[in-house]
């Protein structure tokens, strides 16, 4: 361009329109440098694009505060959790009396479950083994004054003749009257109450007593004194040698689980203590009505399913255990060590992968490190920095992401390293190393990561679809995610509802995982929620895949599959958002 | 596409022909609007070639023009084509573009040649060959010193290389710099003028913004000029003057006596009148701003007066606007 031509460009301004060309400067000339790239298209040196933003992206997190503050704060919550469990497997668990036969409630020295045994009463204190016991056979009506005939009597009542009276010798039941050496009830005796065992002559020359005696002749209640009453029958089972009492140690852990569910048998279970059978010949030569002896005479069949004394189990037409109903006082104490350790270590598992690292890790740290991914470099300004480059903005929304996986995944990975070596050497179990539980410490990572991933791209997406309110959607749909995912625990993922959250679909792949790595797992379930409420966790956190019932893999997969198209879904909108975004 | 973190591979450039048909930047009837306010109005222009200097107050529309050029905005109204693409619509062109925009922003926990490295690599470059051009560029914004050191420890001076830098890493055909002298030093300043010129002699298209008339003179003749979001000028620096000079223009002395030095300095011919708008303040009216001062220092000596300062009010942007929509009214 000449000056001459300068001077009359000069002249020219925009109000007289001049066709562009003729106030182009002659083209430039480039000369490029020999090692220079130019790409064809944006299209092109994805890998090494593709590696500087993650690597960038991963070193942004990491000199942030925030991302330190975060993975402290979920380090320190898995060492706590991590401590909670080893004190529970180091030290064991105290032995557990879950049926609370070991207790003496009468504190005659005989335990419930001796007494049990022996058809006595444990809250009657002059009740025990080989004391002996009344079996009543009638009593007297509300119509009816007095009864005679040659009988065992009990009752609080007035002897008003008889032709020959006593008590069985060397009875050790404390619940006989005394006989002979009638002493003379005093005022408040012959008005009110006696105490058991006493006896006493009335001013009217009858006797009163209350408690057991033998009479012939006639007894009867007085008509205006209402706490008055009488009944006739046997004594039974009385000993002449005491027996002696049981240890309550003895009636703890005594009564274990005898149920194969591999064998697929319906009627399992062994009553090893003898509280469900009892010893019916012993019982039965006491009395001729051992029907009437004090526990329902239905406990033996409580299942009701014609056989005494066992468990039932019920299965579905795919062989699935879906119920276990077991007769009253079988298999109603097993050994802590054995269940309720086991079932506790599944339990902690599944709530750690659960609640530590879908609900808390999951939601928490993509809310805080990736909605800003793309948005605070928008808000401050240094997002040309990165896409003012023949990168397409789409390509950048993936990088970035991967970038923050780059950084979260090992993260959770190592976590759940760290949890799931620990606990696979401390859990229970003969083996050194729990090689099962990898399975879904490994199913437990992967269903992490897809969270996180879905998360992220959810939450980066909100952020370039609204500046100014992305946070505050996201953060309400992290709440939604919390609930809903509380939501499908507490409704063993029923809950239509929560099938709209990806904390729903994540929860099913660790419930497949749990099913693959156990396949006892229904078992535990079962036992846990049914049967024997002491060891409650494993069923809480756990519950049988509902994607598709009966088919552990094929749940796992279709919740995996899920999760990759929600976040395909999510990513292409947060790529559209953002190819569409002006940056100011 | 799997991301290759290591980036040692030998890449084989695809070449991108440069058409020589076409001009690095065409602007086509370009508006903007933000909402009711117009940023950029019905602008047509291009440019190729050398260093085009694009000035206009604040708020002519000088950062809208660049954002739209490098496709952070999208023109609400008119074509934009960077080396014949639209940049809205395809990134492609950004091989070729280095871009300098006049936010201050930076990740300040990198060091420089991190900064400039790690960009590099959007370009498709190799880690290695990434770094080098750092080094590269770097020495050739004289930061080479200073290349490891954490750009957060950097002066305001060194922040507007290390972005120069960065734009030209990928050795671009067009370099757009916005407002990269503000807030600079005096020696920021010409490191960066010089490192402006030298750039727009190796035969890149460089366009720089400012709202300072001399810093512009100082870079480039060609200029662009933008007000209210309107082309108002484009053509050469030189002319501009010229005509500036056929124009009244004030000389401003400080004396302690301004009668005294008026009388003398009325004598010359190409004085027109003098004012007097503070007791200590001398205002000379001229036509022909050099003569006035080719004779002015020995006029000064010779009456022996004491002169504090000697402004030209009227040799500023503002000056060559209110000129320029004079011409135009």
């Amino acid at each position: 361009m000449t000056e001459k031509n300068r001077d009359q460009d000069f002249l020219q301004t925009s109000d007289q329109h001049l066709p562009v060309s003729s106030k182009v400067s002659p083209t430039p000339f480039v000369k490029p440098l020999p090692d220079r790239i130019i790409l064809n298209s944006v299209w092109s040196g994805l890998d090494r694009k593709a590696g500087a933003i993650i690597e960038f992206t991963a070193r942004q997190l990491r000199v942030r505060a925030s991302t330190w503050v975060i993975g402290t704060v979920g380090l320190m919550l898995m060492l706590l959790l991590l401590a909670t469990y080893a004190e529970a497997m180091v030290e064991g668990i105290d032995p557990v009396d879950d049926d609370g036969d070991s207790e003496d409630w009468d504190e005659d020295g005989y335990p419930l479950g001796q007494e049990r045994k022996w058809g006595t009463s444990d809250w009657n204190s002059a009740e025990f083994p080989g004391s002996g016991v009344f079996v009543s056979d009638e009593w007297l009506n509300w119509n009816q004054a007095d009864h005679t005939g040659n009988h065992t009597y009990r009752g609080n009542a007035v002897i008003t003749s008889y032709t020959w009276i006593g008590s069985p010798p060397n009875s050790q039941n404390k619940g006989w009257a005394q006989v002979g050496n009638f002493s003379d009830c005093t005022e408040y005796e012959e008005e009110y109450d006696l105490q058991i065992g006493r006896s006493c002559l009335t001013s009217d020359g009858d006797i009163r007593f209350n408690g057991l005696i033998q009479v012939n002749g006639t007894v009867g209640v007085e008509s205006e004194k209402w706490y008055q009453y009488l009944e006739w029958g046997e004594f039974v089972g009385a000993s002449d040698i005491p027996i002696p009492q049981d240890p309550r140690s003895m009636y703890i852990d005594e009564d274990g689980f005898d149920i194969d569910v591999a064998s697929g048998e319906t009627s399992q279970g062994f009553d090893d203590d003898g509280d469900c059978i009892r010893d019916w010949d012993i019982i039965s030569s006491r009395t001729s009505n051992p029907e009437f002896i004090w526990e329902d005479y239905f406990m033996s069949d409580s299942n009701r399913n014609g056989i005494d004394c066992d468990v039932e189990l019920v299965f579905d037409r795919e062989g699935n255990l879906i119920s276990i109903e077991a007769d009253n006082m079988v298999d109603e104490d097993p050994s802590e060590d054995e269940f309720v350790l086991e079932s506790l270590h599944r339990g902690f598992v599944l709530a750690v992968g659960k609640v530590a690292f879908l609900f808390l890790l999951g939601i928490f740290i993509p809310l805080f490190l990736a909605t800003g991914l793309i948005r605070d470099e928008m808000a401050s300004g240094t997002m040309y920095y990165l896409i003012g480059k023949p990168i397409h903005r789409a390509e950048f929304f993936i990088y970035r992401i991967l970038g923050f996986m780059s950084i979260s995944a090992p993260y959770m990975v190592v976590l759940a390293l760290l949890v799931g070596l620990v606990t696979s050497f401390i859990g229970p179990g003969d083996s050194l190393f729990r090689f099962q539980d990898l399975t879904v410490w490994l199913i437990i990572g992967i269903t992490a990561a897809l969270v996180l991933l879905a998360y992220s791209a959810t939450f980066s997406a909100l952020g370039v679809i609204s500046k100014k309110f992305g946070i505050y959607i996201a953060m309400v749909m992290g709440v939604w995610e919390f609930i809903m995912a509380f939501f499908s625990l507490l409704t063993s993922g029923q809950s239509k509802i929560a099938w709209l959250s990806v904390s729903h679909w994540g929860l099913e792949m660790v419930n497949s995982a749990a099913l693959i790595a156990w396949p006892d797992s229904g078992y535990y379930d079962i036992i846990g929620s049914g049967l024997f409420n002491s060891s409650v966790v494993f069923s809480i956190f756990w519950n049988e895949p509902v994607i598709v019932p009966g088919s552990p893999i094929g749940s796992l997969l279709v919740s995996a599959f899920f999760l990759i198209f929600y976040i395909g879904v999510w990513v292409l909108i947060g790529q559209s958002f953002l190819g569409r975004r002006e940056i100011d | 596409m799997i991301p290759d973190p290591e980036q040692v591979g030998n890449h084989s450039p695809a070449s991108f022909q440069v058409d020589q048909s076409v001009p690095a930047v065409m602007l086509d009837h370009v508006s903007k609007w933000y909402g009711q306010v117009i940023g950029l109005n019905d602008v047509s222009l291009a440019i190729g070639g050398g260093v085009t200097g694009i000035l206009g107050p604040n708020g002519a529309g000088k950062s809208t023009l660049f954002k739209i050029l490098v496709g952070r905005l999208k023109p609400s109204q008119g074509t934009v084509r960077l080396f014949g693409i639209d940049p809205w619509r395809n990134p492609a062109p950004y091989s070729r573009v280095g871009y300098v925009s006049e936010g201050e922003k930076l990740y300040d926990w990198m060091t420089g040649h991190d900064f400039v490295s790690t960009l590099a690599r959007l370009y498709g470059f190799t880690r290695d060959q990434a770094s080098a051009r750092a080094d590269h560029v770097l020495e050739f914004v004289n930061l080479s010193d200073v290349a490891h050191k954490q750009i957060g420890k950097y002066s305001k001076g060194m922040r507007q290389r290390v972005k120069i830098a960065h734009a030209l890493v990928n050795d671009p055909d067009l370099i757009i710099l916005d407002e990269p002298l503000q807030g600079c030093d005096p020696v920021a300043r010409t490191t960066i003028m010089n490192v402006i010129r030298e750039i727009g002699a190796m035969g890149k298209t460089v366009i720089v913004s400012s709202h300072i008339l001399s810093e512009i003179e100082r870079i480039t003749e060609q200029i662009v000029i933008l007000h209210n979001g309107r082309l108002l000028a484009l053509g050469n620096l030189h002319a501009i003057r010229g005509m500036l000079d056929k124009h009244p223009h004030r000389i401003l002395l400080t004396t302690d006596s301004p009668r005294e030095l008026a009388a003398r300095t009325l004598v010359v011919e190409e004085v027109h009148g003098v004012r007097f708008p503070l007791p200590e303040q001398l205002e000379i009216q001229t036509n022909d701003l050099n003569a006035v001062h080719s004779v002015l220092p020995s006029l000064i000596t010779s009456s022996g007066l004491r002169v504090s300062s000697i402004q030209n009010p009227d040799d500023n942007l503002e000056s060559l606007l209110a000129y320029l929509m004079e011409g135009r009214a």
